[in-house]
């Protein structure tokens, strides 16, 4: 597993971006996230799984979407501020 | 200005290399020390311990009974040696210091020297000559500054050793606050071996080494990323044909071709690791040559390195 921090004065579309291009680099898929204490969200992102996710894992602070699967929850930076938020994949 | 006093090319280079015989020595004779003069005569102060540590004291610590008797007496064994051992030290601490800074000085002095009379003075031949006495003196410091990692690290190495035997006291100065039969000369004699050796070249070095590896392994397990990389096309485009690579190589279950191209790159590689196993391995070091970057260049740069290395498995 390979933790990513980011940056903690992201908005949701961009910590979803960041995700998105974690996983690709990383070639595998997000499975938890969270925060550390350096004030920054934590992604946490499985390198030796087969492959990245497609679509990419998503983000939310709202409710799980319908037919979406759960990853995890977690409190993570929306623009400077810590949000329960729940990752998910479709 | 030499050129106004008329000397000869002959008597000119001849004067630059008595510069180069004798300047050294003046200068050796005068290194930076870095430590102020100690007024102290230390070889007189190491005679007068030597008692302390040859075995005399040590008899009548055995020789007396009780705690009230041996405790004064382990005592002043622990401070005398204490004390042996920090003259030692810093005898060594200053040798260390010395030896980084004294030869260099000279040296590059008499190479400024006759560089400054290579450029002001002579005729082509003249200067030429110089010039050649020149490098020959920059030369050999050349050779002495392949050391200057020795001179950057001995400030790291000499720190190291002050914080080792500053721990290693802890436990003497701990042990010297309970009574002889909770903390006797002998156990106090293992302190102070480690005392001792906390001051080694080596003992710093383990430390530093394993502090380097724990930051190392930190900055794996704890990638940061300052910001989304708006990465350029010719990035994206060459990344993607990478990893595409990889992932159908996993796809296949292909650990051999997979530990070849970590082999290639100079990764190792576990035995009995998986296909999986080494497509993480590859993973990790991809994102953090190339994602940690932070500009474009650097990571276009990252990837045309990883390109030439990677050529006999993928083009991108």
């Amino acid at each position: 597993m390979t933790i990513v921090e980011a940056d903690p004065s992201y908005t949701v579309d961009q910590l979803n971006a960041f995700v998105t291009q974690s996983e690709k680099r990383l070639m595998g898929p997000l499975t938890a996230i969270g925060n550390n204490t350096n004030g920054k969200t934590t992604l946490t992102i499985d390198e030796r799984a087969p492959s990245n996710p497609t679509p990419p894992s998503k983000i939310t602070t709202g409710q799980l979407p319908v037919g979406a699967t759960k990853i995890g929850d977690g409190r993570v930076y929306i623009s400077g501020t810590l949000t329960d938020a729940i990752a998910y994949k479709t | 200005m030499l050129s106004a006093l008329k000397l000869s090319p002959f008597r000119l280079i001849c004067s630059a290399i008595l510069a180069c015989i004798c300047l050294p020595s003046l200068f050796a004779c005068a290194p930076l020390q870095g430590y102020p003069l100690d007024p102290e005569d230390t070889n007189a102060t190491l005679k007068n311990l030597a008692p302390y540590f040859n075995g005399t004291v040590e008899a009548q610590y055995v020789a007396a009974a009780g705690d009230t008797s041996k405790t004064p007496i382990r005592d002043a064994i622990v401070y005398a040696r204490i004390r042996g051992y920090n003259i030692e030290f810093a005898d060594f601490e200053k040798s260390l210091y010395s030896e980084s800074n004294g030869v260099a000085v000279g040296s590059d002095l008499v190479g400024l020297i006759l560089g400054g009379l290579t450029a002001t003075t002579g005729n082509a031949a003249t200067k030429a000559a110089l010039g050649a006495a020149s490098v020959g003196v920059l030369g050999a410091n050349t050779a002495i500054n392949k050391d200057l990692y020795y001179q950057k690290t001995i400030v790291a190495l000499l720190s190291q050793m002050e914080a080792n035997r500053a721990k290693a006291k802890i436990s003497i100065i701990q042990g010297l606050n309970l009574p002889d039969s909770k903390y006797n000369l002998f156990q106090a004699y293992g302190d102070l071996d480690a005392y001792k050796n906390a001051g080694s070249i080596p003992g710093a070095i383990s430390v530093i080494t394993q502090s380097a590896e724990t930051q190392k392994q930190d900055a794996v397990n704890a990638m940061v990323l300052q910001g989304i990389t708006l990465e350029t096309p010719a990035v994206s485009a060459r990344y993607d044909i990478l990893t595409t690579y990889i992932l159908g190589l996993v796809k296949k279950k292909d650990a051999t071709t997979l530990g070849k191209m970590a082999n290639a790159i100079g990764l190792s590689v576990p035995p009995g690791s998986t296909y999986l196993d080494i497509k993480g391995i590859l993973a990790r070091y991809l994102y953090v040559t190339i994602d940690s970057k932070t500009s474009e260049a650097d990571k276009l740069a990252a990837l045309n390195t990883l390109a030439v290395v990677l050529k006999p498995y993928v083009t991108f």
